[in-house]
C-alpha cells in the first residue's frame, strides 16, 4: 500500500510540472489582458508600463522561471482584477467545490449503488428496463436546462426551495441535484452492468448453495466484486466535478473554484487561473491515488500487484 | 453513423443476419429506427427545412407549438427570433452530428489504440501514456477551449479538437486496462512466443475483446460530448450562428423558458432521445458480440412462454469501467451448453415420443427407504430468443446415503444442468418445466425460497469445477469458510472462525490457522479445491454433489481430492452425485452411473456391471473410444459425428444419428429408460438385445 | 457484512459523511442574505472586482462604490443633466484654466476624520496623477492635466493645462477618499463619506454596508444593505419573486421577472461600427445599407428592450440631437444602394465579418443574427463571430489586429455616463480616438470645435458633429438606446434613472410602508 502510494505520489510530480507549464502557455495564448485592465483610452506607454508592472515584458521562459521559483516559495502572484494574492482566492473558492462535489459524489454513488444492484438483480425485468431507461436519460439531459427549471419549479412556482445562495441546508438541494443527475445516471449503468458479470460469477452460486440470504449475497459478495469498474468511473466523474462545476455555480451562485476559473480565463487574470489549476491538479493527481488506493483496498489480487 | 459502427463490430462474431437479431429486439430496433432517422435528418435536413431555418419574422417572435396554422415548420413553435423550431431542429441535426461523430470517432481511435499499445506492451510506455492522460484530465478543458477557439477562432472543427482532445483519456485508460489485463493471459504471450508481430497481435487479439466495452463508452460519450457542445454555447463559445445545434438551441433558449419552453425544450428532447438510444444500441452490440453476456441476459424467470421477441436488450452490463475484471464466469459447461442454443435458425424438433403414462418411475429400481434423493422425471428449460430449448428431459435418479453415483456424458448433454437445478442453482434464463427432486422424501421443487435456502448446505451441497472462480477473489478463505456457520447455526464471528480453520485442517491445508487470513489467489488450484469441498462439506450435508471436482486439476492432486471427497462421503455418510465425463473417475470413485446424453439418462446400473457389459449403444461407443487400460483422465470423443443441439435434437431417439444399430423405429419413437436387468436400465429400442447378447 | 474487507470500508464512509455534514454546515449560514426588514437585499450580475473608488468609472465598482460609500465634490442630475452639489456646495470659474470649489462643512470620513480641502487635493492627484492606473484617469480625463490646491481647509482650486470648460462635471468622477488612503496601490474596501459604510465582504458570497451614522446629509431609510450577485438573469429575477431579494438589477425582458419588473431609459445605445476604411465598406453606399437592412423596430420588439436611435448619446446628455431620426428599416433602398454600388466596382462580395461580444446585451448573438440576416437580404456576404470580452478588445480598441481579418463589423455599446458628448465624440468618431476605426478632418474639426465651447454653444456643436456623422460620414450603424429592467419587490420604492446602471444611489430607495 504504502509502495503504492509512494510511487503514485514520485510519478505524479512530472505531469503536475506539464499541466502548470501547459496552463500558463496556452493562457498567455489568449492575449494581452492590458485591454481589460487599462481605461480604453491608454496609450503605449501605460501598456508598456502595465506590462512591466506585471512582469508580462519578459520573454515567456523567464516569466516561467520565475513563476516557477514563485511557487516553490508558495507564491502564487496577485491577481489582476481583484489586486489580492491568487492563492487566497483560490483557497477560498475551493471548499465550496469541494463540498458540493462530495456530497454530489457521496448521494451518486449510493443512489447508484442501490438502484443499479436492483436492475441487475434481475436482468431485463420491469425494474430493470425503467432503471436503464431513466439512467440513461438523466445522464443525457442538459444539466443548465435543469438547473434553471429547478429554479423555476422548486423556488419560484412551489417556494419550497432557495433559488440559490450558500445560506442554509436548503439551499444545497438544487445544486447538488442538479450536479447529481448525469453522475447519477451513468453510474447506475457502469454499477447495472458490473452487477451482472457479479452476480453470474460462479462465486456467486457458492454463495447461494451456501444458503446466504439474497441481500447477503448482492452485498455481501457481488458488490464489492462489481466495485472496481464503478470505482474508477465514479473517480473520472469527480475529477469533472472537481475541474469545474460551472454551470451549477454560475447559475446558483456558489462561490467555487469552477466559476473562479471561468472567470478568471475569460478576464485573463493568469495568475488566479494558474492558482486553480494548479490546486484542481493537486487534488485531481490525489483523487486518482484515492482511487487506486481503494482498488487495493477492495481487491487483494490489486494489492498483490501493487506490492510486486 | 454510430448505429453503423457498432453494428459493424456486431459483425465479427454474429457474422449471420444480425439485423434478424435485432428486429428481435424491439428496444434495440426503437433505439435503431432513432438513430437512422436522426442520421436522415442530418443528410436531407438542409433540403427539408431549405432556409426555413433561418428565415425570421421579428414581428411575430416566440408562437407556441403544436399548431399547423402556420405550416409543418412551425408545429413545434418559432423562437424569439420568429423562427420555426421544427425547421431547425431538422438543420441542427447535421450540425449537432457533425460535431458529436467525428469527436467520439477521433477520441475513440486515437484513445484506445494508444491504450492497447501502452497496455499491451507495458512498462515505461504504459506509465508515460498513462501521466499523459492524467494531464490531460486534470486539465480545464475550458481553458483549453477557449484558447483553441481564441488562436483559431470558434468553429466546427475547433469544437470537435478540443472535445476529442479531452476525450483521449477516457479512451485510452480503459482500453489499456483491458489490454493489460489480456497481456496477462496465456494466448497473448503464446502469440509473441510465435513471433507474432506486436501490432498484429493487438489487432488479432486485443482489439476484438477491447472493442465492445469501448463502444459502451463511446455510445455514453456521444451523450457527453453533445452535452458539451452546448455547455460551451451556453458560455458562448460554441457553435456560432447562423449555425445552429441542438446544445447552441438549448442554450439560447434557456434565457426564454419561462416565457417560451418549448424553444429550449424541444432539441433538448433531441438530445436526450439521440444518445439514449445510442446507449440502448451499444449495449445490444455488446451483448450480441459477447457470448456470455448473451447467455445471461436471458428472460424473466416467471416467463413459460417462449419470449424470443423480448430477447435481452436494455443495456447489458455496460461495464464501461476503465479496469477490466476478469471474466470470471469460466464454467465451461454451464456457459458452453446454452451458447450453442443460440442459433435461432433450428428449432426443436417435435417430441414424437408419447411417454406412456408419464408418472412411471424413470428410475429401474423402485425408490428405497435408503434413498436420500431421488430426481424424477426433472425437465429443464433454457429460454433463448429463439424460444425455450429442453436441456434436461425427464431425467431420473436416485442415490442413497454413503453411496456415489456418478453423472457421467460429455459435455453439453445436461448434466451440469440437471445438478444446479437439483441444487437449485439455476441461471434465471434456465427453469425447470415438470418433475421432482425429492431430498429425503420432501420435494425441494415445491419449497419456498426460505425453506430451499434452509437445506442448502446441511441438505444439498455442492462441489463446482473451477475452483478459482468459485471462490470469492476479494474476501479472504477463513470468511468464506465460516460463512456455513454463520448462515446456519449463527455463531459468531469468532466461533465461525474456529470452525472454519478446523474445516481447513480437516481438508489438509498445512498452517490453517494463518492461513484463514489468506485470499484464494494465494493458494494453488488443489488447495483452492480442497477449500471449496470443505466449504460443501462444512454442514455435513446429506447430499453433495461433486461437478466436475477435479478437471482442472492436474493427475496426482486429482487423486488426492477425490480421495478426500471419499474420505469424507464415508465420514459423513453423504450421498454424493459425482459430475463427470471421466470414465476412469466414475469406473474408480463410483458406485453407480447414470450416463446422459442430449439431456436424458439413457443408461444407468452399478458402475462395474454397466462398464463391463453397457446396455447402451452410446455407453458402448463411449467405452470402445477408451482403450480400457488408459480410462484415466481420458476424454470421450471417437464416436462418430457429435452429440446433437440441444435446440436440434432428433425425433425419435437422440442418438440415432450416429447410432450404428439405429433402424427405422428408431427415428419415430424415443425410447424410454426400461430395465434391462437387476438394478440396471437403458433407453434403447434394443436395450434388452445388447443385454441379452 | 461477510467480508473483513466490507466492515474495513464502512469507517471510511462513516468518516467522509462527517466530513461532509461538518463542512456543510461551515458553509450554510454564513450567506445572510435574509438579514430583517432593515436590510435591503439587492443582487447583482456580477461581484465587484474591487471598491476602488478610482475605478469607480467601471460598472461593476462603480455601481456599488458611488454615492454610497464614497461621494465626489459634484453629482450630476441624470434627470435633468444639470450639476448639483455634493461636497462642494459650490464652484466658479475663475480664468478660462482655474477653477474655485468651496466645499461643505461638517463632513466627515466614516473613519472619524473630517473632510477638508486637503482630502480633496488629494483624492484628485490619487485618481489622475499616481501609479496605480485609475480608470477614471483614463476615461474622464484622458490626456487632460490638472492640478487640485487646498487654498483653505474650506476651499479648493483646480487649475487646468489646457481650458476646460466641463471641469466639474468630470469631477463628479473622482470620489473622495482620506489622505490616510494609499496613494501608491489601490485598496478594495475604500473609506468615504457617503452614507453606507462598509461592514462585511465575504468575498464570492456577499457584501454587507452598514448605514454611516455620521452622514452630513439626510439619513436613507434601510439601516444596511446586502449585495449578492447572481449570473444568470433569470435567476436575479427570480431572487426578487421569491422575496430573497428587493431589488434585481440587469434583467432582460425574457427573464420573468413579471409585475415587479420596472423599466427604466439607460444611456446605453448599441451600434455597429463599421470597417469604413476596407472594401466595400469604404463606400458610403454600402454603410447607407446597411443602416437601412437593420430592422431597429424588430431588435427592440424580439430581441432586447429599448427604442431605435440614430446617435451615440441619450436624451438628457449635452450634445443630443432631437432632430436626428434613428435610420428607417428599408430592405428595398438597401437592396438598390448595394447593387448601385456594386455596379461601379465596388467588391461587394467580400466577406464581411461581425465581431460580436457574448453578453455585450442580452441576446447579443441573436441581435447579430438579426443584422446578418438583413445584410444577406440587401445583398452582402456576412458571418458572425462571437467572442469574448478580451478578443473582442482587441478589435475595438487601436491598434487593431494585424493580419487579414477583412472588413468588420463590429457589435459595441456605448454610454455615455458623465453626461457630455465630450466623453463620447473624439474617442469614439475623432481619426485618432481610441475606439475609432475611422473618422474624417471635417468631422475632427467639428469636434475639437465643440470640446471648446461652452453652454448652448457646446449643445448645438455636438448636436452638429453629430447631425454631420450621421450624414456625410455614417461610419457607424446606431441601433437602439437600450431600456434597462429591474425587479422591484414590493416594500421598497425605487425610481430608477438613466444613471441607475452605474450609479446605483442606496439613499434613494425607500421603504414601501
Amino acid at each position: 500500500m504504502l509502495t503504492l502510494l509512494r510511487r503514485r505520489a514520485v510519478s505524479s510530480v512530472v505531469p503536475l510540472l506539464v499541466v502548470v507549464l501547459g496552463v500558463f502557455f496556452l493562457a498567455r495564448l489568449t492575449g494581452d489582458p492590458a485591454n481589460l485592465y487599462l481605461p480604453l483610452s491608454a496609450t503605449p506607454e501605460m501598456r508598456a508600463e502595465f506590462a512591466a508592472r506585471n512582469g508580462l515584458d519578459d520573454p515567456l521562459i523567464t516569466q516561467f522561471g520565475d513563476y516557477l521559483a514563485q511557487v516553490v516559495h508558495l507564491d502564487f502572484g496577485e491577481s489582476l482584477r481583484t489586486a489580492q494574492p491568487a492563492g487566497e482566492a483560490v483557497l477560498r473558492a475551493f471548499p465550496a467545490t469541494l463540498q458540493l462535489a462530495g456530497w454530489t459524489m457521496l448521494l451518486a454513488i449510493v443512489g447508484a449503488v442501490v438502484i443499479g444492484s436492483l436492475a441487475a438483480y434481475r436482468p431485463n425485468s420491469a425494474t430493470d428496463r425503467i432503471a436503464s431507461f431513466l439512467s440513461s436519460t438523466a445522464a443525457s439531459v442538459p444539466d443548465f436546462w435543469i438547473a434553471i427549471m429547478g429554479v423555476l419549479v422548486f423556488a419560484v412556482t412551489l417556494g419550497w426551495l432557495p433559488t440559490s445562495g450558500t445560506s442554509g441546508a436548503a439551499a444545497w438541494v438544487l445544486p447538488v441535484a442538479t450536479l447529481l443527475i448525469r453522475p447519477f445516471g451513468v453510474l447506475v449503468q457502469v454499477v447495472r452492468g458490473a452487477m451482472v458479470s457479479a452476480l453470474s460469477a460462479p462465486y456467486v452460486k457458492v454463495a447461494r448453495a451456501k444458503g446466504a440470504s439474497e441481500f447477503r449475497v448482492v452485498f455481501g459478495h457481488a458488490l464489492r466484486n462489481a466495485a472496481a469498474p464503478a470505482l474508477t468511473v465514479a473517480g473520472d466523474l469527480a475529477v469533472g466535478l472537481v475541474n469545474g462545476a460551472v454551470v451549477v455555480e454560475t447559475i446558483f451562485g456558489w462561490p467555487g473554484i469552477g466559476k473562479l476559473m471561468i472567470d478568471s480565463v475569460l478576464q485573463r487574470d493568469f495568475a488566479v487561473l494558474q492558482a486553480a489549476v494548479l490546486l484542481t491538479a493537486l487534488a485531481i493527481f490525489a483523487l486518482n491515488i484515492l482511487v487506486d488506493l481503494s482498488h487495493a483496498l477492495l481487491d487483494p489480487r490489486v494489492r498483490q500487484r501493487a506490492a510486486a | 453513423m454510430l448505429q453503423k459502427a457498432t453494428s459493424e463490430a456486431g459483425a465479427t462474431t454474429v457474422r449471420r443476419r444480425w439485423y434478424a437479431l435485432l428486429l428481435r429486439d424491439r428496444f434495440a430496433s426503437a433505439a435503431a429506427l432513432v438513430l437512422v432517422l436522426v442520421a436522415l435528418c442530418a443528410v436531407l435536413g438542409p433540403l427539408l427545412a431549405g432556409d426555413l431555418a433561418t428565415r425570421q419574422n421579428l414581428r411575430a417572435p416566440g408562437r407556441p407549438p403544436f399548431s399547423l396554422d402556420h405550416g409543418w415548420a412551425f408545429v413545434l413553435g418559432s423562437d424569439s427570433l420568429g423562427r420555426p423550431v421544427a425547421a431547425r431542429l431538422l438543420t441542427a441535426a447535421g450540425t449537432t452530428l457533425a460535431v458529436a461523430v467525428p469527436a467520439v470517432l477521433c477520441s475513440l481511435v486515437i484513445g484506445s489504440v494508444w491504450g492497447m499499445w501502452a497496455g499491451y506492451h507495458g512498462g515505461w510506455r504504459e506509465n508515460v501514456s498513462l501521466r499523459v492522460a492524467d494531464v490531460i484530465l486534470s486539465f480545464p478543458s475550458l481553458l483549453l477551449a477557449v484558447v483553441v477557439l481564441y488562436v483559431f477562432s470558434p468553429s466546427a472543427a475547433s469544437i470537435v479538437l478540443v472535445l476529442a482532445v479531452a476525450r483521449i483519456p477516457v479512451y485510452l485508460r480503459t482500453a489499456r486496462a483491458e489490454a493489460a489485463e489480456l497481456r496477462s493471459r496465456l494466448f497473448v504471450d503464446a502469440a509473441r512466443t510465435f513471433g507474432t508481430g506486436g501490432w498484429a497481435t493487438i489487432r488479432r487479439h486485443v482489439a476484438p475483446s477491447v472493442l465492445p466495452t469501448l463502444l459502451t463508452v463511446a455510445a455514453l460519450d456521444f451523450c457527453f460530448v453533445m452535452l458539451a457542445e452546448s455547455s460551451l454555447s451556453f458560455l458562448g463559445i460554441g457553435i456560432q450562428p447562423p449555425d445552429v445545434s441542438w446544445g447552441l438551441m438549448v442554450a439560447q433558449g434557456r434565457q426564454e423558458l419561462q416565457s417560451a419552453w418549448w424553444i429550449a425544450l424541444f432539441p433538448g428532447l433531441a438530445i436526450v432521445l439521440t444518445t439514449v438510444s445510442a446507449t440502448v444500441l451499444a449495449s445490444w452490440a455488446r451483448m450480441t458480440t459477447d457470448p456470455g453476456q448473451r447467455w445471461r441476459e436471458g428472460v424473466r424467470r416467471s416467463g413459460r412462454r417462449a419470449r424470443g421477441a423480448r430477447g435481452a436488450s436494455a443495456d447489458p452490463a455496460t461495464r464501461d469501467g476503465a479496469v477490466a475484471e476478469p471474466d470470471t464466469t469460466a464454467d465451461p459447461d454451464t456457459t458452453a451448453d446454452p451458447d450453442t442454443t443460440a442459433d435461432p435458425d433450428t428449432t426443436a424438433g417435435p417430441d414424437t415420443t408419447a411417454a406412456p403414462g408419464g408418472s412411471r418411475p424413470t428410475g429401474t429400481e423402485p425408490p428405497t427407504p435408503a434413498d436420500v434423493l431421488v430426481v424424477d422425471d426433472l425437465s429443464v428449460d433454457v429460454h433463448t430468443p429463439a424460444g425455450p430449448v429442453h436441456v434436461v428431459r425427464r431425467v431420473g435418479f436416485s442415490v442413497r446415503s454413503g453411496e456415489t453415483l456418478a453423472l457421467l456424458g460429455e459435455s453439453g448433454c445436461g448434466k451440469s444442468m440437471t445438478a444446479h437445478a437439483v441444487a437449485g442453482l439455476l441461471d434465471p434464463v434456465a427453469e425447470v418445466v415438470g418433475g421432482q427432486v425429492r431430498l429425503d422424501g420432501e420435494d425441494l421443487l415445491g419449497l419456498g425460497a426460505r425453506a430451499r435456502r434452509r437445506l442448502a448446505g446441511p441438505g444439498v451441497a455442492m462441489v463446482f469445477q473451477d475452483a478459482l472462480s468459485a471462490l470469492n477473489p476479494v474476501l479472504t478463505v477463513g470468511t468464506q469458510l465460516a460463512e456455513p456457520f454463520r448462515i446456519h447455526e449463527g455463531l459468531s464471528r469468532r466461533a465461525a472462525r474456529a470452525r472454519a480453520v478446523e474445516l481447513m485442517e480437516r481438508v489438509g491445508i498445512p498452517e490453517a490457522r494463518s492461513r484463514a487470513d489468506a485470499y484464494p489467489h494465494q493458494f494453488s488450484g488443489g488447495m483452492r479445491q480442497r477449500l471449496l469441498i470443505a466449504t460443501a462439506v462444512a454442514l455435513r450435508p446429506r447430499v453433495l454433489i461433486a461437478d466436475e471436482p477435479t478437471t482442472a486439476l492436474d493427475v496426482t492432486v486429482q487423486a488426492q481430492i477425490m480421495d478426500l471427497l471419499r474420505e469424507l462421503r464415508g465420514e459423513q455418510r453423504t450421498a454424493l452425485v459425482l459430475i463427470t465425463h471421466d470414465l476412469g473417475l466414475a469406473a474408480e470413485h463410483a458406485d453407480r452411473v447414470a450416463v446422459m446424453y442430449a439431456g436424458t439418462v439413457v443408461e444407468t446400473g452399478p458402475v462395474a456391471e454397466v462398464f463391463g457389459k453397457p446396455h447402451h449403444p452410446y455407453t458402448r461407443g463411449l467405452l470402445a473410444s477408451v482403450p480400457a487400460e488408459q480410462h484415466r483422465g481420458s476424454r470421450l470423443s471417437s464416436i462418430p459425428g457429435s452429440p446433437p443441439d440441444p435446440g436440434a435434437v432428433p425425433a425419435g431417439c437422440a442418438f440415432r444419428t450416429r447410432c450404428p444399430m439405429a433402424r427405422e423405429r428408431c427415428a419415430t419413437h424415443r425410447p424410454a429408460l426400461t430395465g434391462t436387468g437387476a438394478g440396471r436400465a437403458a433407453a434403447c429400442h434394443f436395450g434388452k438385445e445388447l443385454a441379452d447378447a | 457484512m461477510t467480508g473483513s474487507g466490507l466492515s474495513r470500508s464502512r469507517p471510511i464512509v462513516a468518516s467522509l459523511a462527517v466530513l461532509l455534514a461538518a463542512s456543510g454546515c461551515s458553509v450554510a449560514g454564513a450567506d445572510p442574505i435574509g438579514g430583517g426588514p432593515d436590510t435591503l437585499r439587492i443582487v447583482l450580475p456580477e461581484e465587484p472586482p474591487t471598491l476602488e473608488p478610482c475605478d469607480a468609472s467601471l460598472t461593476a465598482t462603480g455601481r456599488v462604490t458611488r454615492a454610497n460609500i464614497t461621494e465626489a465634490l459634484t453629482e450630476r442630475e441624470p434627470s435633468t443633466g444639470r450639476l448639483e452639489p455634493a461636497l462642494a456646495t459650490k464652484w466658479t470659474r475663475d480664468s478660462a484654466t482655474s477653477w474655485t470649489f468651496t466645499l461643505r462643512r461638517g463632513v466627515t470620513f466614516h473613519d472619524g476624520s473630517p473632510f477638508t480641502a486637503a482630502a480633496a487635493a488629494f483624492s484628485v492627484k490619487r485618481a489622475t496623477d499616481s501609479g496605480i492606473d485609475c480608470n477614471v484617469d483614463g476615461y474622464i480625463f484622458a490626456d487632460s492635466e490638472l492640478t487640485a490646491t487646498p487654498v483653505d481647509d474650506t476651499t479648493l482650486r483646480v487649475t487646468t493645462a489646457k481650458p476646460d470648460p466641463i471641469l466639474p462635471l468630470r469631477l463628479s468622477f473622482v470620489e473622495v477618499v482620506p489622505t490616510s488612503t494609499d496613494p501608491d496601490s489601490r485598496v478594495r474596501e475604500p473609506v468615504g463619506t457617503g452614507p453606507y459604510r462598509i461592514d462585511e465582504w465575504n468575498q464570492g458570497r456577499y457584501l454587507r454596508l452598514k448605514r454611516f451614522p455620521g452622514y452630513w446629509g439626510k439619513a436613507p431609510d434601510f439601516a444596511a444593505a446586502t449585495y449578492v450577485w447572481r449570473a444568470e438573469g433569470s435567476v436575479r429575477a427570480a431572487m426578487v419573486t421569491n422575496d430573497e431579494a428587493d431589488v434585481a438589477i440587469g434583467l432582460a425582458p425574457e427573464d420573468g421577472a413579471g409585475d415587479r419588473a420596472v423599466e427604466f431609459a439607460t444611456n446605453e445605445v448599441s451600434y455597429l461600427r463599421m470597417d469604413a476604411t476596407k472594401p466595400p465598406l469604404d463606400d458610403i453606399r454600402v454603410r447607407q445599407a446597411v443602416n437601412y437592412a437593420i430592422d431597429r423596430e424588430g431588435l427592440v420588439t424580439a430581441v432586447f428592450a429599448g427604442r431605435p436611435t440614430g446617435q451615440l448619446v441619450a436624451k438628457g446628455v449635452t450634445g443630443h440631437n432631437r432632430r436626428l431620426r434613428p435610420w428607417p428599416y428599408d430592405p428595398e433602398r438597401a437592396r438598390k444602394l448595394v447593387a448601385e454600388a456594386r455596379a461601379d466596382g465596388v467588391r461587394t462580395d467580400t466577406t464581411l465579418t461581425i465581431i460580436g461580444r457574448n453578453g455585450i446585451y442580452p441576446k447579443a448573438a441573436e441581435a447579430m443574427e438579426v443584422v446578418q440576416d438583413g445584410l444577406i437580404k440587401a445583398g452582402l456576404k456576412v458571418r458572425i463571430k462571437m467572442l469574448d470580452v478580451n478578443a473582442w478588445l482587441e478589435y475595438l480598441l487601436r491598434p487593431f489586429p494585424a493580419g487579414d481579418t477583412g472588413p468588420t463589423l463590429l457589435q459595441a455599446q456605448h454610454g455615455n455616463q458623465a453626461g457630455d458628448a465630450a466623453f463620447t465624440m473624439a474617442q469614439i468618431y475623432g481619426s485618432e480616438g481610441a475606439q475609432s476605426s475611422y473618422g474624417t478632418d471635417a468631422l475632427d474639426t467639428l469636434i475639437e470645435r465643440a470640446e471648446l465651447a461652452s453652454g448652448g454653444k457646446r449643445q448645438q456643436a455636438f448636436a452638429d458633429a453629430f447631425t454631420h456623422q450621421n450624414d456625410k460620414v455614417v461610419r457607424d450603424a446606431v441601433m437602439a438606446n437600450m431600456t434597462g429592467l429591474l425587479a422591484l419587490s414590493p416594500k421598497v420604492r425605487y425610481r430608477p434613472d438613466s444613471a441607475t446602471n452605474d450609479e446605483m444611489r442606496l439613499a434613494d430607495m425607500r421603504r414601501a410602508d
